[in-house]
């Protein structure tokens, strides 16, 4: 296997590109912006990318040459994944496997969504998102990615007396973050009042608890390490990438943690030789505080049960153990399902070359992200990354 | 097996959650009861049934009744869902005592908002779930409501 490397990063900011919040785009314009940033930045022409890779949720098929035909690229292998929340990540394993088994030397990994409809289409978008009669569970619930979330934070409450406010500041803490990063759906700091007190989804998560519904698009280039020197001082190696799926039972009658998360985490760390101890920062997939709650122990980033004590003591803020959500994560800088995977890699790759501004995570050189999506057997994501950085 | 669907008449604006999955009962004297499926070689049991086994070889998987009864493992109570769903409900995790792995997520029914806790003793129930209004039917299917000391 042959090391990887990531030498551009480039993302949109992430939002509402719906004419009202920010101007109207498409999905393959979005794409296309993270991609020339993405080039930009690594400094290559996009006449060298030999093959495409994207994920996507919501487009017609063929995201991935729809939005590189307009930059002058095609002709070349392009794939498109789903895998729910984690298509992006799976996309990016999928290139970063095909460096590594050097069958392309040059790759470019997108992630691109876009959820915002015109008015009067919601309740249309609905009744698609949901097609009843596919998944008994989603049938059962009608609401089952926050209903899920909440019983998993209903359980961790149950089981280790982990309080409301504990899972409140996890929002705090990530909007304060989104709060210095210019590329964030939402770039306000809020109270733990505000977040206790906005409208209740499911119980105990609160709205300002739930990460929007966003567009937006990010982009990777990835290349061999003879590429990568050749481009720039500070390439940013993935040194693995897991992936795991939920399995029925595989939570063994308890939600307060996510067996799928600690095999793909386990399998990261014991593969790079890297622990959760010398990690830097940390972007996890928090979709909803319960689950970042649950991702700082299934990471081994603290005891099984103690994610709530850690949160009193800021151990995942800036200037703590280990910072979790630097960019804002997805609370705060909002998640288009498909770009989401990709868009922590911009970061990590970002905040390891130092270029995060008044976000950045002082010395870091070791990053993790954790992305997981979908529905899968039982009560688990269907698809769950781990990848990790380093400089 | 076969009295699995006889014992329940739809009406015309009715449709079942999914077929085998709810054990109607005979008379006035039975409950209904949720149908498993159970791994004829490892004796794993799964809901709703799995066609092959998850955790072994096995590809005979039989038609097994869960008890009627359970204890509430986890809730929330939502108050914002899908078209078709009256809200606010409780949403249930429910065990049963045949397998401590089997997670089973059910509506809470009969039951206050304010009433409900982990560790509630809770029945299997019949009882009309939500509308599926892309075939304007009102969906019958399984819940669980606490038990009640008489």
């Amino acid at each position: 296997m042959r090391d990887v490397y990531i030498i551009g990063a480039g993302m949109t900011r992430f939002g509402l590109y719906d004419g009202r919040h920010l101007p109207y785009k498409t999905i393959y314009e979005l794409g296309a912006e993270a991609c020339m940033a993405a080039l930009d930045h690594a400094g290559i022409s996009h006449r060298k990318i030999e093959a495409a890779f994207c994920g996507n949720g919501s487009a017609p098929p063929n995201c991935c040459q729809n939005i590189t035909a307009p930059i002058g690229i095609s002709g070349i292998p392009a794939f498109n994944h789903e895998n729910g929340c984690a298509a992006g990540s799976c996309a990016l394993k999928h290139g970063w496997e095909t460096i590594a088994n050097g069958m392309y030397d040059v790759a470019l990994v997108i992630g691109a969504d876009k959820w915002s409809r015109p008015p009067g289409m919601s309740q249309m978008t609905k009744l698609l998102a949901v097609p009843y009669g596919m998944n008994l569970n989603q049938d059962v619930a009608g609401a089952f990615g926050t209903a899920l979330l909440a019983l998993i934070a209903n359980a961790h409450m149950n089981e280790y007396g982990t309080t409301k406010e504990q899972l409140a500041k996890i929002s705090v803490k990530n909007k304060r973050n989104g709060a210095m990063n210019p590329y964030a759906q939402f770039q306000k700091e809020v109270t733990l009042e505000e977040v206790l007190n906005s409208r209740m989804i499911s119980d105990p998560l609160t709205l300002l608890q739930c990460c929007p519904q966003s567009d937006g698009a990010a982009a990777v280039v990835i290349c061999t390490g003879d590429i990568a020197r050749q481009y720039t001082t500070k390439p940013v190696k993935i040194p693995f990438i897991t992936e795991s799926a939920g399995k029925y039972k595989g939570m063994e009658g308890s939600l307060s943690q996510f067996k799928c998360f600690q095999r793909a985490s386990k399998m990261a760390y014991e593969a790079c030789g890297i622990g959760p101890e010398d990690l830097d920062l940390v972007e996890v997939h928090d979709d909803f505080t319960s689950l970042e709650l649950v991702a700082y122990e299934d990471l081994n980033l603290c005891p099984q049960g103690e994610g709530g004590r850690f949160i009193d003591e800021g151990l995942f803020d800036f200037g703590g153990k280990c910072v979790v959500s630097p960019s804002g994560g997805l609370l705060a800088k909002g998640h288009p399902i498909g770009a989401t995977g990709v868009a922590q890699l911009v970061e990590i790759a970002w905040q390891l070359r130092g270029e995060c501004g008044k976000r950045q995570v002082e010395g870091a050189k070791v990053g993790l992200a954790h992305n997981g999506g979908g529905v899968g057997d039982g009560y688990e994501p269907g698809a769950v990354t781990v990848t990790i950085a380093t400089i | 097996m076969d009295k699995i669907t006889k014992n329940i008449q739809l009406e015309e604006d009715q449709m079942l959650l999914r077929e085998g999955i709810i054990n109607f009962p005979s008379s006035p004297g039975e409950k209904p009861q949720l149908i498993a499926g159970q791994c004829e070689a490892c004796g794993d049991i799964a809901f709703p049934k799995k066609i092959w086994c998850g955790k072994c070889d096995g590809k005979v998987m039989k038609d097994i009744l869960l008890s009627n009864r359970g204890k509430l493992y986890a809730y929330t109570v939502v108050r914002q869902a899908v078209p078709g769903y009256e809200v606010p409900n409780i949403l249930g995790v429910v065990k049963v005592p045949e397998d401590d792995e089997l997670l089973i997520m059910a509506q809470i029914r009969e039951c206050d908002l304010k009433d409900v806790f982990n560790g509630m003793e809770v029945e299997t129930i019949i009882t009309e779930l939500y509308t599926d209004f892309l075939r304007n039917k009102k969906v019958i299917g399984y819940a669980f409501k606490p038990v009640t000391v008489n």
